[in-house]
């Protein structure tokens, strides 16, 4: 593995009581790229992004991200996530929401929150209170939350559960142009078309990392037509 | 016709949808086994305690007794005095009375002075005074009927002898108190408490279930920033709505204290700490806002019965005022009473003491949500 990783995993285990969530698993992610965290509901793709921002500590094996060890704080103000849930208040306006992760941050100035706010296209709706958005408007507003601050690192996992097409389609050429600034960004999904646009792909299963590579080559490895029937090739092996 | 029918239909009410539902909740009931535990222990914890403090007998009054008189039927006056079970009658100096009193070692004393007799034989002579701690709504009640006792045995074994009205003197409060400014102060602690709790355990409840404290872990955040976050922004409403039940008791109601409210203001301040951290802490033990609120009954319930508001906790059983001695609404109770029925200030070492009590309960309790914390985030 090359040295200069923007994230470097090695030996992760991770068990909850008797459950086994990552299994010896080793990960390099280069920077400026989107990693995609390919697996079925339950494979450790959750367990494995929180183990990865420091949220909960491995039993085994050690993590480096940009360089430093995790947990740490200083590296927690320079990546954003984007949890599976909504993670927002729901009683506060899609500004005061913005704001507020801004303010955790220490990254708070109202330009930055409004352009923040611009940037996923909710500016009619900024003084709204996010309990009277749409599913998908809710998703563009927690994507702000995770963006508000310049992360140079970005976690989503599952950032297109309940989004429309279309929506889906902004999100993923929104990824492509942080990619371009270099943004790192790790995605966990099980949408096979949005794991086609991953520059890297790693394809877990019961917590260990199967396979790993650009999606044609995976599908060239595992001599199968779709990512989705390489999948099951190799979690067959 | 057949649009009638539809209508009847739609209308009818069919039984097994009706115990589809049932069902449904009986499972749900049967799952959730701290509900099904809640459901059984907590009406048994607050019921086995309401009857015991109801059937509550009230220890024996300490009465200091000072006697400048030492005629026969000043003797037998005494002798009756100390015949009564209300009272646990000490002989004492009258310049001892005062100290005593103030100091709490005796509710009440008696001075019979020097030519008393006379008054008891009908003829003029000086009146009976009593030195009372008018902190405590049932002490002056409680001696003065113990007086009409003792003067009404001895009018029937002399056949006229009567008690004059005797001379009171009140060391803390007085005469106008009611028995709503004795209340007054425990009320403005057990609201800063309760709603300080529920308020916290569900806020941080929300927190967990709508993946908002998942975001905050991830984020720059230590656990004690998020601890004293929450400790200011709901002590902030603790103290707004302290600040309400004052100026609604003070002024609205009109009930008589004698402290400084700053430092009520602080008692309340410190209380809510404890308050707010409780909350975190248990809220990390509920799944849902319903078991959050189910805590009540075995959380606060007890405070409210066992924190001296409605009984005495001298009068309890050993194990009760060792339990009482743990609450934090004892001593905020304590507190209070000293500083709004007493005058005390924040240097009396009881109050001090109290307070001392309350820090010390906040530390553990920050203590236990910081655990709550690592707990409800990994």
């Amino acid at each position: 593995m090359p040295t200069d990783l923007a994230i470097q995993a090695k030996g992760l285990v991770k068990r909850f009581g008797s459950v086994v969530a990552v299994n010896g698993l080793d990960l390099g992610v280069e920077p400026g790229i989107t990693y995609g965290l390919l697996g079925p509901n339950g494979s450790g793709k959750t367990t494995l992004v929180r183990l990865l921002l420091g949220v909960i500590l491995p039993n085994e094996g050690s993590i480096t991200v940009m360089g430093r060890r995790v947990p740490d704080r200083v590296l927690r103000s320079q990546m954003g996530y984007m949890p599976q849930s909504l993670a927002l208040y729901e009683d506060l306006t899609v500004t005061e929401n913005v704001s507020f992760y801004a303010r955790l941050m220490d990254a708070y100035s109202p330009p930055r929150v409004e352009e923040t706010i611009q940037l996923v296209d909710m500016a009619s709706r900024a003084r709204s209170a996010v309990s009277t958005l749409s599913g998908g408007m809710k998703r563009r507003v927690s994507l702000a939350c995770a963006l508000v601050h310049r992360p140079v690192m970005l976690f989503l996992d599952e950032p297109t559960v309940g989004v429309d097409p279309q929506l889906r389609a902004q999100f993923w050429d929104h990824f492509q142009r942080l990619n371009q600034q270099g943004v790192t960004i790790v995605v966990c999904t099980h949408v096979m078309d949005e794991a086609e646009r991953c520059t890297r792909l790693g394809l877990l299963h019961q917590g260990r990392l199967l396979a790993e590579g650009t999606a044609r080559e995976l599908r060239a490895r595992a001599g199968a037509e779709t990512l989705e029937e390489a999948f099951l090739r190799f979690s067959s092996q | 016709m057949s649009h009638q029918r539809g209508n009847t239909e739609k209308r009818s009410m069919n039984p097994k949808r009706i115990a589809a539902i049932a069902l449904r909740i009986a499972l749900q009931f049967r799952r959730d086994h701290r509900t099904l535990a809640l459901i059984i222990l907590a009406p048994i914890v607050v019921l086995s305690l309401l009857a015991y403090l109801i059937n509550l007998r009230g220890s024996p009054m300490t009465v200091g007794l000072a006697m400048e008189d030492a005629s026969p039927p000043v003797e037998r006056f005494s002798q009756e005095l100390r015949r009564l079970p209300l009272f646990n009658v000490r002989d004492v100096a009258r310049d001892q009375v005062e100290g005593l009193v103030r100091s709490g070692e005796m509710e009440a004393a008696v001075i019979i002075p020097q030519g008393y007799a006379l008054r008891l034989a009908g003829q003029p002579g000086p009146d009976l005074e009593v030195v009372v701690d008018g902190s405590r709504s049932r002490t002056a009640p409680v001696v003065l009927q113990g007086l009409a006792q003792v003067s009404l045995r001895l009018a029937a074994a002399q056949s006229g002898a009567a008690l004059s009205e005797p001379k009171v003197t009140y060391v803390y409060a007085g005469p106008q108190y009611k028995a709503l400014d004795y209340f007054a102060p425990t009320f403005i602690a057990f609201f800063a408490f309760f709603f300080v709790y529920l308020l916290t355990a569900i806020g941080f409840l929300r927190e967990r279930a709508y993946g908002t404290l998942e975001r905050l872990a991830a984020s720059p955040l230590t656990k004690a920033e998020i601890v004293l976050g929450y400790m200011l922004g709901f002590g902030l409403f603790a103290m707004a709505q302290a600040a309400v039940i004052l100026f609604f008791t003070v002024y609205i109601i009109g009930i008589h204290y004698s402290g400084n409210l700053l430092i009520v203001f602080l008692i309340v301040a410190v209380l809510t700490l404890g308050a707010v951290n409780m909350g975190i802490f248990l809220s990390t033990f509920a799944r849902t806002e319903l078991q959050a609120v189910q805590f009540i009954p075995l959380v606060i319930t007890p405070q409210g019965l066992l924190a001296g508001i409605f009984w005495p906790i001298p009068d309890m059983h050993i194990v009760f005022q060792g339990i009482a001695h743990l609450l934090p609404l004892t001593y905020a109770n304590f507190a209070l009473q000293e500083v709004m029925v007493k005058g005390k200030g924040v240097l009396d070492a009881s109050v001090a003491a109290d307070l001392g009590a309350l820090l010390l309960f906040a530390a553990i309790q920050v203590a236990l949500a910081s655990i709550g914390l690592r707990r409800a985030t990994t």
